[in-house]
Formats: C-alpha cells, structure tokens, sequence
C-alpha cells in the first residue's frame, strides 16, 4: 500500500461507503461534486459518517495503492464538516434508496443537476422525475417516484437539523470555540434547530465543559450581546453560577465530590469573582449543598445521597433467607471451610462470619492477607443458606483472578467486570419486559443474591450507583478492597469512606501471600503507616525491597526484563512513554519487523503489551498483560495474554486499545502482580504515600525502588488526599 | 468461476412484469379498482403465484422474499394496489389493516373519482404533512438527545443547568 505525492484539497464529498470507523477517526469511499470517486481518511475524532451524508473535506491529495495494485485518488484530511448535501450530490443519496439504484439516479442527476432538490420538493414535478426516472415503465415509475418524494421529504427534515448543527458549530467558531470535542458535547447538551437561541439563553454553559478562559470569554460575549445596557456584567447571576460551575469542573477532575470554602472561595476569586457573592446566590438558588464544613458538587451530591440512601435501604430490608448468628454462623463457616479445603485462620473464619450476618459488609485488607481466600468460603458459606452469589470486579484483570481464586474443581465461579454484569442484567430487565422471561441465565440477582465487589478500593461513586440501581432489595452487598490503595480514577471514595467510618468492616492483617522471610510486606506496612523505610541499596538479590539511584534505572530494568517477569512502575505518563520508547528500541534487532497497532503502540515481536479498555468481544480487559508472540506476512499480530495457553490474534480494532508495557501507570497496574517490580520515585504531585504502596505491593519478591533517596520521604508523607461528601 | 449474479436477471423481469400489472390496474375504472398483481385470501400479495408469473423456478422463489432490491420492488406495487407486503403477518393485524385499507382506497377512489387534479392535491398535502411529521420527529430526537446527554452528566456527577 502506498501512497503518492500530497496537493491541498478542499471540496465537498458524499459518502458512498463507510471501509473503516474508529475512535480515532476514519475511512470512506465518496464522490465529490464534479462525480469523481475518491477516498478520505480522516484523523480526528467526531465524524460518523453514513453514506449519503456530505462532507466538507480540508486535507491533502494524495494517492492510496491498494494490495491489488488499484490505485485511488485520497485525502488525508484533519478538518471535516457535515454540510447539507445539494445538486448534484445527492446522487450517492438517491443510489441508496430502495428500487433507484445508481442508472436511475444519474437519469435524475443528469436531467436536473443543481435543481434536483427543488424538483424532488415540488410535487406538481411529480410526472416528469417518473418520466426521467424510467421511461420505458411509465406505470411503475410513479410509483418509484412518489417514493422518492416521500424520502426527501424525510431528508429534508434530517437535513434541516444537520444544518442547524452546521450553522451552530459555526456560530461557535466564530465564538472562538474551535475544540471540535467541546463544540460537539455543547451540541449534545443544547442541539436542535434552535441551539444557537438556547445558548444565548444558557451563556455560561461552556463553564461546566471547558477552562474559565474561555467559557468566560464566550459567557461575557454573549451577555453583552443580550443585555447590552446592563453594566454590571461581571456580578450577572449567570457569570457567578458559571465561576462555581467551572470551580465544580476542576474540583471533579481531581476526583473530589466536595471543597472546604477556603479551597472555594480562592477558586472563585481566581476566576474573578466575587466568591462570597457567587456562593450566596448558588445557597439562594439551592444550587450547591453542604455538609459539615464543607461545600458539596450538587451532581455529586445527588449521586452520593442515592447512594447512600440505597444502601441504607438494602441494611433495612429484612433478610429473605435465614441468617445464622453466633455459633451457627460459626458452624456454617466451619462447614464451608471443610467444603472447600482451606483451613482459615481465626482472622479469617470471624471475617466470614461477620460478613456472613451484614446486609451491607466491607472487608479491609492489604495485600496478600487472604481476601480471595476469605471470599471463597464466604461464597460457600452462603450457598449453604441457598443463597445465589455473583461476584465483580472493576477490572478485567481483578475479575479473571477473583474467577481463579474463587471457584474450585467442583464449583467453577465467574466472577464479572461491572459494566459486563449491568449490560447483562439491563438485557433482563429488558427481556422480562417484553416475555417475562429473563433473556439468559447465566448471572441473575434477586433478593437472595450475596453481591462479592472485589478491588472496591477502585469503585467510583459513578459505578457503585450504576450496580446498585441493579440491585434488588433483600440482596446483599459485600465490598471487597485495601484502603491503603490508590482512590479510584474517578469521583468519589465510597469504600475509603466506609473503612474509615468502620461499623461495616471486617478487617484482615495477617499477611500471607509473600514468604514470611520477605521484606516486602514489613516495607509496605510501614509506607502505608506513614514511615519511611530503611532501604539498603540494590546489589543483584532476588528478593526483598531496596533502593537504587535513577542513574541505574535502565539497567536494573534491562537486568530484571532479561530474567522474566517484571513490571516497571511510573507516575507520569511520559515518563511511562519513555521507558516504553527506550526500551523496545534497544530490545528489537535493527531488521525488527513492527507493526503500528494504532496511536497508542508501535509493537515488535517479543514486546511487553497491556490492553488499556475492556474489550469484551476480543476477550481483552483493561490492564491484561501480554506478550507479542508473532507478526504475519500481513501485518497480522499475535499476542501471548496472560493466562491463556496460545497465542491469539489481535483483532485491528482492539490493537488501538493496546499499548507497550514496558512501563506502566499505577493505576493500570492495580489488580496485577509480577515477580518483580521496579518503582520510578518521581518529584510530582501524583508520587504519594498511597501511590507507592500500590506499586510496592504489586511485588511477590523483589522491588527496588529507583530514583532519589530524598524522595521516598516526601512521597511517602504526601497523602493522596480525597474529599467527599460521601455519609453513611 | 463464481457464481453469475441472478439478482439483475430477475429485477429486469420482474420490472416488465409489474409493469404490466399496474398497467393493468390502472386502465379500471378508479372507482371499482381491484388488484392486479396476485394475492391470497388474507390480502396479502402472492409472492409464490409472482414467481410463477416469472416462470422462476421453484427454488428460485426464495430470491424474492430475501433480496431487498427484489421485495421492496413487490411491496411498492402492492402496497399501491392495497394489498399487504410481504412478510406481513399477523392475522388480526392483516384484518384490520385490509379493513383500513379497504376504507381508505374506497375514500381515495371517490376523491379520484372527483378530479385527477384533486387526487394530486391530496397527495401533495400528504406529503407536507408527512414533512410537518419528520419536522416533529426532529424535534423531539433533538429534546432527546440533549435530555440523554444532560441525564449522562448528572450519572457522572456534573449537574448542567440548562434553561430551555
């Protein structure tokens, strides 16, 4: 496949064919209007193109040589505009519809040109398009053509929106807002044909989408238009429900739900408000909450008060099975540790039976202290009350170790990614709206359910209000995670929060995992207490917890990479993309053949890979790790995923949610583990106390830590630190 | 050697064939018009007794169920001549459409049967009002979206005030 030399274009082109739709952008097959065909591969993000749609097309003229030697005029464009298709280009439309086919649709294109439109929307024109259209079949043509007048008609409408969109998208470049993600999310909030009108009515809508600078920009531009006399513009109601909007936005981004009024109020003032103006009209309007001290997002604050209030009602809904208590509690965990053959420790078997007797049960613990095991026999236990267990996780990866650690030869458990399980019960509800039947077995929850969330350490505030609208009355919830652990990617802190609230919680500290003669553990327990351990300095052991200057960083990982098993560990993300670049250029002979899998990687045979999004029709979950087993002739790629038997093919779609794993994030290495693992020390906000624990605790039996000795103090006295409103 | 295409030999039989028969249609009288093109008891178009007029062999029958190029052909001549597509199915459906049907051929003949010029007036507005409709789809496919998009928000914990 080539490519030729590149000429600008700009042009209007109607989609024939859609070859190629992703994320990233996309491939069709068109026409422009002087009929010529001619591919666009388009990189950017938002077009969807469907045939029949017309394109304004900005790029470069090239030529695209396909595998068959064919060559096809293309641009490659990074600016695409829907416009209204007119004229003649609406002979690709014309083609789609049903008994035209593209013989009758040049007949109407050739007689009428540029005044097809008019035409097909003047119904007295009825008789001449029949004629045109087939004029050997007068009868039938009729017919043909009073089905082309009703598909315009019903074009015209779609049209009409298509070009209130068009004209909306340039009403906000002329504002200025040429983010063309932002303008679209805008479309989405405020779209119609009267979108222009109700952003002149919701000025400051953009605050909650975009910076200040520009939401602020664009809010004050509109209020001068609308209220041109009014003076005081800065204090409108508007601009200060907007500053706390945009403060809202930041202060989410960070994963937070709630703001002490001195982090507010500086937010305000720094966007040049007045704060205690603003946050009198916000209390006013009953557009913010508050609880204790603090100011809550009032999204977030519906979100956390439903949940709150729900699991308040799963605690008060009386049991649907019989729950033992006191020695028949015990008795019936006795039993399920014999069923299962694992022998528990009194930490454990107390933590089964209280979970056992909890509507609503979290169970606390770090790293290698039991919990899959402890979550095997509370699931056990259960069954032996007839009750139905249904085990999640957030990620892929926790949920394949929770299926492994979980089931037995004798019971096989599936344990689910969240967003697996609730497509999977919305189908049922779906399925029992329309038959009463459920569309399939194979995970159900009702009121006898025990609910098993693992790495709920994880959840955000988002998914646990997702899985509890699923979630009948009279099931029972336990979250399963390590409070030590990082807070979720998300917002929110529901487990953090219940841990420290403790009424719920069964906690475990007994470490099992690693060999007593480890020093791993003792170092995790201290970070995570807050002191900073004594490391000696890495000289080639190969097992313990050591320390390393960041000179050696390339080699150490160089050395570790050469023995197996390893996962590096980074804050930054350019710091991970540096290790990964670096290190898959040393590692590949100078013919290396690679394949470009997408923005994300370039891969080698041989190359470390992590899926980076749950991909279920690939059997691919976020944060799999991988190795790339083979590259064909066809740049066909094969990878080697962890815990699987044989090389799979990595479908071309999936490869752009693949990246190079020879470093990776904390948060992406959460629910993995790895013989060893180096940690890069890093001077940023990200490097915490709660960060290094998680990427200590990734290790079975070496960790070194790289970097400067200073900076294990500082990340370990740095709190990742997350405010909610969360109360149970 | 694949396979020749039967798809365009049998479109071009079928056009003459249908051709025909609306012709047919047509030359009756507008106010006593019955369909020309086969059907069965239930009102629905014949599609077996179509491919027999095509001198389609048995097995071929099946082309005009399963290729849309072929039945959307069959459904626009019938749905004209009032009689149910095919695929159409349900027996109470089908009577109470031929029922519906029956009744607005018998009011559309008799506008026929006024004036050839009133006829296209009435299927001029027809189609205004078929725009006035899409118009409305629109419209509410538009509350639609940003309703979704606005509910989405608030799921991820962003309240968008949004005055209509």
């Amino acid at each position: 496949m080539t490519l030729g030399a590149f000429d600008p274009f700009r042009g209007v082109i109607v989609v024939e064919r859609v070859l190629s739709e992703l994320d990233s952008g996309c491939i069709f097959a068109g026409r422009s209007s002087d009929g010529r065909s001619l591919r666009v591969k388009f990189a950017g993000k938002g077009a969807q193109p469907s045939p029949g749609e017309a394109y304004e097309v900005v790029g470069l003229r090239g030529s695209y040589t396909d595998r068959y030697g064919r060559a096809v005029e293309q641009i490659d464009s990074r600016q695409l505009r829907r416009v209204v298709s007119t004229g003649a280009l609406l002979g690709p439309w014309l083609e789609k519809l049903p008994n035209i086919l593209a013989t009758r649709s040049d007949r109407l294109v050739a007689a009428f040109g540029a005044d097809l439109p008019t035409v097909l929307s003047d119904f007295s024109r009825v008789d001449e398009v029949a004629r045109v259209l087939e004029p050997s079949k007068p009868r039938l043509a009729i017919r043909i053509a009073q089905q082309v007048y009703a598909a315009m008609a019903a074009k015209s409408g779609a049209d009409a929106t298509a070009a209130a969109e068009v004209e909306f998208l340039a009403y906000l470049e002329s504002l200025h807002v040429v983010d063309v993600y932002i303008a679209r999310r805008l479309w989405n909030l405020i779209g119609g044909l009267d979108a222009k009108s109700r952003l002149q009515r919701n000025p400051y809508l953009l605050a909650s989408l975009t910076t200040w600078k520009k939401a602020d920009y664009v809010g004050m531009r509109l209020l001068k238009k609308l209220e041109a006399g009014n003076k005081a513009l800065d204090s409108h109601p508007a601009r200060l429900l907007g500053a706390l909007d945009n403060c809202w936005r930041d202060i989410l981004a960070e994963g937070d739900t709630a703001a002490t009024s001195e982090r507010l109020e500086g937010m305000l003032h720094a966007r040049n408000v007045d704060p205690l103006q603003a946050l009198r009209l916000a209390s006013e309007l009953h557009a913010i909450g508050r609880i204790d001290d603090l100011y809550r997002a009032p999204g977030a604050a519906w979100l956390e008060d439903s949940v709150r209030k729900r699991l308040h009602d799963l605690e008060d809904m009386p049991p649907s099975l019989s729950i033992p208590s006191g020695d028949e509690a015990h008795r019936t965990v006795f039993d399920a540790e014999t069923k299962t053959g694992q022998h528990l420790t009194d930490e454990q078997h107390d933590a089964v039976a209280r979970l056992l007797t909890l509507p609503l049960g979290v169970l606390q613990g770090g790293a290698g202290v039991g919990k899959t095991t402890v979550m095997k026999v509370l699931c056990t236990a259960w069954e032996f009350l007839d009750g139905n267990v249904v085990m999640c996780a957030l990620a892929g990866k926790a949920a394949l170790q929770l299926s492994r650690g979980a089931s037995s030869a004798s019971t096989p458990r599936i344990a689910y990614t969240i967003a697996r399980l609730t497509r999977i019960l919305d189908r049922h509800v779906t399925a029992e709206r329309s038959n009463g039947l459920p569309a399939d077995v194979e995970v159900y929850v009702d009121d006898k359910t025990l609910l098993i969330i693992d790495e709920a350490s994880m959840l955000d505030t988002p998914s646990l209000h997702l899985i509890l609208s699923h979630l009948p009355l009279g099931a029972r919830l336990v979250l399963v995670g390590d409070h030590g652990q990082l807070p979720p990617v998300g917002i929110g802190n529901v487990f953090h929060d219940l841990v420290e609230e403790g009424t719920r919680t069964a906690t475990l500290t007994r470490i099992h995992r690693q060999a007593a003669d480890s020093a791993i553990p003792v170092a995790a327990a201290q970070v995570r207490s807050g002191n900073t351990p004594k490391l000696d300095r890495w000289s080639g052991q190969s097992k313990g917890i050591f320390f390393a200057p960041k000179k050696d960083l390339q080699i150490i990982h160089r050395k570790l990479l050469s023995l197996g098993e390893v996962i590096a560990v980074a804050a930054l993300r350019d710091t991970v993309a540096a290790i990964n670049d670096d290190e898959a250029y040393f590692r590949r002979a100078r013919d290396a053949r690679t394949v470009r899998l997408g923005p994300q990687a370039t891969v080698a045979v041989g190359d470390p890979v992590v899926a980076t999004k749950n991909r279920y029709r690939d059997g691919l979950f976020n944060g799999t790790l991988g190795v790339v087993f083979a590259i064909d002739s066809d740049d066909r790629v094969q990878v080697l995923w962890e815990g699987e038997t044989e090389a799979r093919l990595l479908e071309k779609e999936a490869g752009l949610d693949v990246e190079l794993a020879y470093a990776i994030t904390c948060h992406r290495a959460q629910g993995s583990s790895a013989r060893n693992v180096v940690v890069v020390l890093e001077d940023c906000a990200l490097s915490t106390r709660e960060w290094l624990y998680t990427a200590i605790t990734r290790a079975r039996e070496l960790v070194i830590l790289v970097g400067d000795e200073a900076l294990l103090g500082s990340t370990v006295s740095r709190r990742t630190q997350r405010v909610t409103g969360f109360r149970m | 050697m694949p396979r020749p295409n039967i798809t365009p030999v049998v479109r071009a039989k079928l056009e003459h064939y249908l051709e025909e028969l609306e012709t047919s249609y047509q030359a009756q009288p507008e106010s006593d018009r019955k369909a020309t093109l086969p059907s069965t008891n239930d009102g629905k178009v014949n599609v077996r007794a179509i491919a027999v007029g095509l001198g389609l062999r048995q097995t071929q029958e099946k082309y005009l169920f399963e290729r849309e190029e072929l039945s959307s052909l069959i459904n626009l001549v019938a749905e004209g001549q009032g009689l149910l597509p095919i695929g159409a199915r349900n027996l109470d459906l089908i009577d109470k459409a031929v029922k519906t049907r029956m009744a607005q051929q018998a009011k559309s003949a008799r506008a026929d049967a006024q004036a050839a010029v009133e006829a296209k007036a009435a299927e001029k507005s027809l189609l205004e009002d078929l725009a006035a409709a899409v118009t409305e789809i629109e419209t509410l496919k538009a509350e639609n979206m940003r309703l979704r998009s606005q509910l989405e928000m608030i799921h991820a914990g962003i309240l968008v005030r949004v005055t209509e």
